[in-house]
């Protein structure tokens, strides 16, 4: 039945899509008990009339893959509760509220398909790209969504050089940072296209899920904005309200970005309410700041398989807490639904208080590789340079290290080691490259002496507070290569300071972080600090920093231009990811060492739809689909 | 008298003024500012942010203008009572404190007021009956007092309920009164919850000042003024509380001028840990974010309080105590 009903749908959608006006008897959609009394009441339009024509429908397989989750048709009501520290809602919510244009099942890039948009298509060899907006598909004030929003988005505030002062290279011709702005082309009420001088397939996974942008960048409520933009309200007009808010005279452009929640990000300061948004809940006011306050988006455009607008969940509400250990014991306690905050080395805690909490641990993927070690490929030293850029003597610190033992100790065995660089435990293969690239003489301590007859050393300097696995990783990995003669030593340092040695003064040797490949949500996540004069080098054509050597440039073109031209999921990205992927094992940029950590997360034993593999993060982007069993 | 204090109120205004450049510039002293601190906060979370969205937060926060510039804006919004807005927060650094600052005195108040009613007594019954049984116990349990720091006193406890009970003593409200605006019974739900944190943050301070009655007590005990007194039959009950217990509670006013800004600012450490929302956090996480609006404004508003404090201990000090003269000695 469920089946007959998803090609039903479907085929509806399709027949639609094509401009044919045949269509079915009115569609019956349900609502929430909650709203349905408010549309009792008046207050509220009917739900047929809430929805665009063809909402985007919610099936087995549609947000998360089918072998990730036993979909099921869910019930109406409850309230999440959530936790947060800091000042703002942070990573849980920021992907439970992201929409954006496209989407693909999971975090993935295939197949990609519209989400906000009905239809897509893309002509011109990946350079046109034509969109459809849903017809009737309301903002959450129950304004319509109109190409007007677009042109308002990309014209009045993108190509607007004082609210963007760098125009986003996402949006340039070919994704290059020196690339021409895309051109928009408004077509009629909901058709727009965008395009592009050279190939840029990349484009659609910018609208899908990199970088967590959602719709905000190409999406604006333009009758809610443009009360705020001086081409629709005069200055003098602006001039009271810029002065409430504390900016100097005629700094219309910093009320303008103070008053713009369009990005999904900032949709959890408490002065967004009343911001009107896409997302499955809407921030209501709240009397304290300690907590924060969603309630359902009466105009969100999913629905499922039945016919049940989505989200099924009424309420969200989390709490403020001030210490990442406060928030475990309210887990322990029972008093948190949903959360992806914790990391494995709290597995046995969280395992051993499922039941008396009520919660259930899934262990998913992380959506980071666990913290390889990088060694800097730029630092200034040039007896430094001489022995790191031997490809042998990266080869050697990466068979050093004993990925079983770290993936065992610290992972509780729930990581694989790398497959993207030689990663067996040989520490006599280890040795015999040493010696074979000159570093065989000793000093009385037993240490290997650089060419310049001083015992060679990697400093490590790491930042402790990031990821609860980065210090410990690194502790053994630095026991691991004073074992092969390596002199290695190991500091926590500040974030701030870190950033400053590392990527603004290149000063770091060496630094353990977090790294990803191409996991479908971005595309390279690079070398970081290790590279920073050969990136500015390739990113300023030349001009800055220092020529890198040919390998490191092919891989950045693959991984840049290559890829960006292609179409997510074709043939040809594909060929791509293998080439950098055989170019990396090779020359070995980093030290890789773990992939596919597993990442508790927590979600209320009453939860349903919570994905029992995957990335973790992908649940987050599900949640519209969850729903509490009675 | 008068001239006295306002010579002292003058005194404070350059001395305000010169706190004020010297807070704001250490807030920013550390490495980078707040949007490198925001940043990596983000990318924590394993998600990163375009550089051209950077700029943006740039010119939003006013951080593209020169440190100077940033004070001067501060400082003018200040003489006009608005502390600016939080960068942190992104609302108005009023309405955070509003929020807060309520909550706070209450939780220190309740917290002096516990401390003195518990160790007083017991101080001074200490110093009287010196050496016996009880004073033992008290100076037992006044140095356990004294050397656990309230946060790990703070985190025992925690435990304690939580394997006990199985419940997270953590908060300041129950979760139904949290957003609920104020009524009798949320009232009542605060009350549950706040001899928790009273009794933890006033546990050192009791053991202390326990330990500071009993001191001042024993010395004057021994002065000749209380053997005469004695001597002559003045009973002895009215004895030591006329006379030694008025001069021994002297140290506890001269303490009101450190007390008034940390009745503002909470105690941060085991608010952090029970989750109490109160001032002292705040000040943490600004100074920690380098969100020199809000913590310079906290700082400001604690040395403003400090100064005032100061002046009046020593106000009352003159006026308690005929010992002392303010003014210079004449002749």
């Amino acid at each position: 039945m469920k089946k007959f009903l998803v090609v039903l749908i479907v085929l509806s959608l399709l027949l639609s899509v094509f401009g044919s006006n045949i269509s079915f008897a009115q569609k019956k959609y349900k609502e929430s008990p909650m709203l349905a009394e408010l549309v009792k009441a008046g207050k509220l339009p009917p739900v047929e009339q809430r929805l665009p024509k063809n909402p985007f429908v919610v099936g087995p397989g549609v947000l998360i893959p089918e072998k990730d989750l036993k979909w099921e048709v869910g019930e109406y009501g409850g309230t999440l509760r959530m936790f947060w520290t800091g000042t703002e809602g942070g990573g849980d919510y920021i992907i439970i509220l992201c929409e954006p244009l496209l989407s693909a099942p999971g975090i993935s890039d295939s197949p990609i398909r519209g989400n906000i948009v009905e239809d897509f298509k893309v002509t011109g060899g990946n350079r046109v790209f034509t969109f459809k907006l849903r017809e009737g598909l309301k903002w959450s004030d129950g304004t319509p969504v109109t190409t007007e929003d677009v042109r308002f988005a990309y014209e009045d505030v993108l190509l607007n050089d004082k609210l963007t002062p760098v125009f986003p290279s996402a949006y340039r011709s070919g994704g290059s940072p020196t690339g021409e702005p895309m051109k928009l082309e408004i077509v009629d009420k909901y058709t727009f296209r965008l395009t592009s001088k050279t190939r840029y397939g990349a484009f659609l996974r910018v609208l899908t899920i990199e970088a967590w942008a959602g719709h905000g960048d190409l999406l604006k409520p333009a009758h809610y904005l443009k009360q705020f933009h001086p081409k629709y309200t005069p200055l003098e007009k602006l001039e009271p309200l810029i002065k409430k808010e504390g900016f100097g005279p005629g700094e219309w452009w910093r009320l303008f970005t103070a008053k713009d929640f369009s990005s999904h990000w900032k949709q959890s300061r408490p002065d967004s309410v009343g911001f009107p948004v896409l997302a499955p809940w809407v921030l209501s006011p709240s009397t304290t700041s300690d907590v924060l306050v969603y309630e359902r988006n009466p105009y969100y455009f999913k629905v499922d398989v039945e016919g049940n607008q989505l989200p099924y969940i009424d309420k969200i509400v989390g709490y403020r807490v001030q210490d990442q250990e406060t928030a475990l014991l309210k887990v322990l306690a029972g008093e948190i639904d949903f959360t992806r905050q914790s990391n494995i080395t709290q597995l046995p805690l969280l395992k051993a208080n499922e039941q008396k909490g009520g919660y259930k641990v899934y262990l998913l993927d992380k959506h980071t590789d666990g913290a390889p070690a990088y060694i800097s490929l730029n630092y200034k030293d040039p007896v430094w340079r001489k022995v790191v850029w031997d490809v042998r003597f990266r080869k050697a610190l990466s068979l050093a290290i004993n990925r079983k033992e770290i993936i065992d100790t610290i992972y509780h065995g729930l990581a694989e080691p790398t497959s993207w660089i030689p990663s067996e435990y040989n520490v006599a293969e280890a040795n015999r490259l040493l010696d074979e690239m000159g570093l065989k003489k000793r000093s009385p301590e037993g240490w290997r002496l650089g060419p310049d007859g001083k015992p060679f050393t990697i400093n490590f300097e790491t930042i402790g507070i990031w990821e609860p696995d980065m210090i410990p990783v690194n502790e053994l990995v630095v026991e691991y290569w004073k074992k092969i003669g390596i002199r290695t030593t190991l500091k926590q340092i500040d974030p701030t300071l870190w950033q400053q040695r590392g990527r603004e003064a290149n000063q770091l040797q060496a630094s353990v972080l977090w790294g990803a490949h191409d996991m479908g949500w971005q595309l390279w996540y690079g070398l970081d600090f290790a590279t920073v004069l050969w990136d500015q080098w390739y990113n300023t054509g030349g001009k800055q920093g220092e020529e890198p050597p040919l390998w490191y440039k092919t891989l950045k073109d693959l991984a840049i231009k290559s890829k960006r031209a292609a179409l997510p999921g074709s043939p040809e990205y594909k060929e791509v990811t293998r080439k950098i992927k055989e170019l990396e094992y090779k020359y070995i940029p980093a030290i890789y060492i773990t992939e596919k950590v597993k990442y508790p997360l927590i979600a209320s034993a009453k939860l349903g739809n919570v994905p029992t593999s995957g990335y973790a993060i992908a649940a987050n982007f599900s949640v519209e689909q969850f729903f509490f069993r009675k | 008298m008068l001239s006295y204090i306002i010579r002292r109120i003058i005194l404070l205004i350059p001395l305000l003024f010169v706190l004020s450049i010297v807070s704001f510039v250490i807030i920013q002293l550390p490495p980078g500012d707040f949007l490198t601190t925001y940043i990596m906060g983000l990318e924590r979370q394993g998600i990163e942010i375009r550089e051209e969205e950077i700029a943006n937060l740039k010119r939003l926060y006013g951080l593209d203008k020169p440190m100077y510039v940033q004070y001067f804006i501060w400082m003018r919004n200040l003489l006009s009572g608005n502390l600016g807005r939080s960068l942190q927060w992104g609302k108005p650094v009023n309405d955070i404190l509003k929020e807060r600052l309520p909550l706070t005195i209450l939780i220190s108040l309740l917290t002096t007021l516990f401390v003195w009613i518990v160790s007083i007594p017991i101080g001074i019954y200490s110093a009287i009956h010196q050496y016996s049984i009880f004073d033992y116990i008290f100076t037992f349990l006044g140095f356990i007092g004294l050397s656990i720091p309230g946060f790990l006193l703070a985190l025992i406890f925690l435990w304690f309920f939580f394997s006990r009970f199985g419940i997270a003593m953590v908060g300041l409200f129950s979760p139904e009164f949290i957003n609920a605006p104020w009524s009798i019974a949320k009232v009542i739900d605060m009350f549950k919850h706040l001899w928790f944190p009273v009794i933890i943050i006033g546990m050192s301070g009791t053991a202390g000042l326990i330990r500071t009655m009993r001191g001042n007590l024993l010395d004057e005990l021994r002065k000749q003024y209380v053997i005469t007194a004695r001597a002559k039959g003045v009973p002895e009950r009215i004895l030591i509380f006329k006379y030694p217990v008025r001069l021994a509670i002297n140290p506890l006013i001269s303490t009101i001028g450190w007390m008034l800004p940390s009745i503002v600012s909470g105690e941060t450490l085991v608010s952090i840990v029970l989750n109490v929302q109160t001032v002292g956090p705040i000040l943490l996480g600004a100074v920690m974010s380098q969100d020199m609006y809000l913590a310079g404004s906290i700082t400001m508003l604690l040395s403003f309080l400090t100064m005032i404090g100061t002046l009046i201990s020593d106000i009352l000090l003159a006026w308690v105590d005929p010992r002392i003269r303010y003014g210079r000695a004449e002749g």
